[in-house]
């Protein structure tokens, strides 16, 4: 069997889908704008300082929180910073090589942090030992574990759900230097960003993509909304078009399915916080 | 020195013979030919076999499949946040790995192909060379990899001069000698032997049975995880 | 009964004629896989529950179109070699290679039911194309193939049970299964290639198939 980069499906595959949204039904059961089930599981690895697992179907991934110390950037001096580093394991799918980040990875990661961002989730404000000189550092990094489509929503539950949840010691400053206290805060949580992704295959236009679904679609489009419903980010994606209808269409979709999704990723912090 | 030894008992509480708590699933990734996770002690780990696939790649054997290993930790697997770029560490114990599990395959079925073993350590704890070594044996096995024995590793270690096997975090970093031991039991063979420390020549041989006796133990759970994935309520394997 | 066996285990042990996917060493007979071992007189044979398919001449298989060359397609048979199909066996006659194109006959990403003709170790595997090689259908599902070849091996009529609730229903000895049919019958048989894919090793597998059939 010869590597190919990305998953090709059969014609007779490829039909099957087509009919079936024609009918308003999909391969695996759903309706056009249902997701797949979803399970957020927080904590999950106990040395990291937030944790979560997101499956969504066949869909794995993890995101861990470590906490660090470092220097603001210069035009921010009062502000904590974010980084947020994704992985695509080679466990997760045949076509992965092992290596460094390529670009479906690093264009993850940026989208995942354009939404934590923009969202301004969390308040950074709050995330600094020393003005001007040191601050906190949330590094976030996602491993995708297992590959079937629609990774940036899951990979946006996953970095959510642990930032959510992450629970660290704190430093202070004593005579000058950064001493490690044994006080535990949690990160200024001010919002909780939901990303919600569509496909157009054909003329249709669905929610959550499986892989095959993404192996035929036309373009991708991933919405990220904060709390009020503003969209906070957005990236289309595939080498197809929308048409502005299309768009606008996908927009009230979205905005609508984020409601839904976000009260599922709001119950599974809270019951982690409360259990904690 | 730490104490590591009071009255018989280690730090975690368990006996010098002790296994720390140990579970294994089978077929958890489902594009991958075969895989396994495991739990052993604090350490999580995910092993997928991809293959045997056809690679056209310089320097790939003909006459039989090319084994490749990555064993990788994740950035949040430990304490201090690790750098996402593989270390030299992990590529050495990528090394040994598939050094430990090529023995057991029989790969002159697949010439020209790659069977590719891929670890991934979600939190790592001591031993987790061993406990990826335990999993990607059984992960072999459930990608149908023609295997003449499952393998299996486990630590012996020295803490406060007694030998004690399977050693926790704290006993790897602060006990005298740390002994990796994998073995094809059936064959009474060893595939994975390395040490850093000291011990005396009748100290490690010891170590060594030790490890034998813990091994056996660790694939009996290796069997029993088969066993449920494949054989349901009516399997039997006796 | 059957013995299930899992890689290492002593299967048997004297002296016996034939045996497959097993290691002898000295009088022991070893398995290799993860499966059941039937014995017949003196021979013994591993069937494996896990792996990949295993290319057999005289096997039918279902694969997928993956390149086209001047004389030849290239097939994605499930398997750890790629399939081949010659331009002169599509046409059945000697092939003037300035004067066909595949590319009219064959689009990437087709399904095509082959026999296995040759398979010579590492090489590539050469296929014959069956008199309607292309196929058409209403839905595809992908099964192990040790699964596959135990529907096939099945003469009791699991296949046939099946086919009953469908037009057609090609089962490739790849594991790749090509279905023709609609609505109640073809949801019904999907959901039953389905839970055969979820079943636990062969031992399951009519169980399952009878219960997703008899439902309703």
């Amino acid at each position: 069997m010869m590597p190919r980069k990305t998953l090709t499906i059969s014609t007779v595959r490829r039909d099957e889908i087509l009919k079936g949204l024609a009918a308003g039904k999909r391969v695996d059961g759903r309706g056009l704008l249902d997701y797949r089930k979803i399970e957020i599981v927080p904590g999950i690895i106990e040395k990291a300082e937030g944790s979560a697992l997101v499956k969504l179907g066949e869909t794995q991934v993890i995101a861990g929180v470590k906490i660090g110390l470092g220097t603001p950037f210069p035009d921010t001096p009062d502000e904590g910073i974010l980084i947020v580093n994704a992985e695509i394991l080679p466990i997760a799918s045949e076509y992965q090589e092992p290596g460094p980040p390529d670009e479906d990875a690093i264009e993850l990661a940026r989208v995942v942090d354009r939404g934590i961002r923009e969202s301004k989730m969390i308040d950074f404000t709050k995330l600094v030992v020393s003005p001007g000189k040191t601050v906190y550092t949330v590094y976030v990094d996602i491993s995708v574990l297992g590959m079937d489509g629609n990774l940036f929503d899951a990979a946006s539950y996953a970095a959510v759900a642990a930032i959510s949840t992450t629970r660290f010691k704190t430093y202070k400053l004593e005579n000058g230097s950064l001493v490690k206290t044994d006080e535990v805060m949690q990160l200024p949580m001010v919002d909780t960003v939901t990303s919600i992704t569509a496909a157009k295959i054909g003329s249709h236009i669905v929610l959550d993509p499986n892989w095959e679904e993404e192996s035929i679609m036309d373009a991708r489009l991933t919405l990220e909304f904060d709390k009020e419903g503003n969209i906070c980010a957005a990236q289309k994606g595939g080498a197809g078009a929308f048409t502005i209808d299309e768009v606008f269409n996908i927009v009230d979709i979205a905005k609508e399915k984020s409601m839904q999704i976000r009260s599922i990723l709001e119950g599974v912090i809270g019951g982690a916080k409360s259990g904690s | 020195m730490v104490e590591l030894m009071v009255e018989g008992k280690r730090t975690d509480g368990r006996g010098p013979y002790d296994l720390r708590p140990l579970k294994l699933d089978v077929g958890i990734v489902k594009n991958a030919a075969g895989s396994a996770y495991i739990e052993h002690g604090k350490n999580k780990i995910i092993a997928a076999i991809y293959g045997p696939r056809d690679i056209h790649r310089y320097g790939l054997t003909v006459e039989r499949a090319t084994i490749r290993c990555r064993y990788h930790m994740s950035p949040f697997s430990t304490d201090e946040r690790k750098a996402p770029q593989p270390s030299r560490r992990e590529i050495e114990i990528s090394k040994v790995i598939r050094d430990a599990l090529e023995p057991s395959l029989l790969l002159e079925n697949f010439p020209k192909t790659s069977i590719d073993i891929f670890i991934e350590v979600l939190q790592a704890d001591g031993g987790s060379r061993s406990a990826s070594i335990t999993a990607a044996s059984v992960a072999l096995a459930d990608a149908g990899i023609p295997m003449r024995d499952l393998v299996q590793a486990v630590a012996v270690g020295k803490v406060n001069g007694t030998l004690v096997v399977d050693l926790s975090d704290i006993e790897d970093k602060e006990g005298e000698a740390d002994l990796p031991v994998a073995f094809m039991l059936n064959e009474n063979k060893i595939t994975l032997l390395q040490m850093d420390g000291k011990m005396t020549v009748e100290e490690f041989k010891t170590a060594i049975n030790m490890a034998k006796e813990a091994a056996a133990k660790i694939k009996e759970m290796q069997k029993q995880a088969l066993v449920s994935k494949y054989f349901g309520q009516g399997g039997q394997t006796r | 009964m059957n013995k299930f066996v899992l890689p290492g285990e002593v299967v048997a042990q004297g002296s016996y004629r034939g045996w497959s996917n097993l290691l002898r060493i000295g009088n022991n007979y070893i398995a290799l896989f993860v499966g059941e071992v039937e014995q017949a007189g003196l021979r013994l044979r591993l069937i494996r529950y896990s792996g990949p398919y295993m290319p057999k001449a005289g096997d039918r298989v279902i694969g997928m179109v993956t390149d086209i060359q001047p004389l030849s397609l290239t097939i994605d048979i499930n398997s750890y070699v790629d399939g081949y199909i010659m331009a002169n066996s599509i046409f059945r006659r000697r092939i003037d290679a300035s004067k066909v194109d595949l590319s009219k006959v064959a689009n990437i990403g087709d399904l095509v039911l082959a026999k296995v003709q040759l398979t010579e170790r590492g090489k590539d595997v050469l296929l014959v194309p069956e008199r309607n090689w292309k196929i058409s259908g209403d839905a595809t599902v992908t099964i192990s193939p040790a699964k596959a070849s135990y529907m096939l091996r099945q003469k009791d009529g699991l296949l046939q049970r099946l086919r009953k609730h469908v037009r057609d229903l090609l089962v490739g000895a790849n594991g790749v299964i090509v279905i023709r049919g609609e609505g109640e019958g073809l949801e019904r048989v999907k959901a039953a290639l389905n839970a055969i894919n979820m079943a636990k090793g062969l031992t399951d597998i009519d169980k399952v198939v009878k219960e997703v059939l008899e439902v309703g």
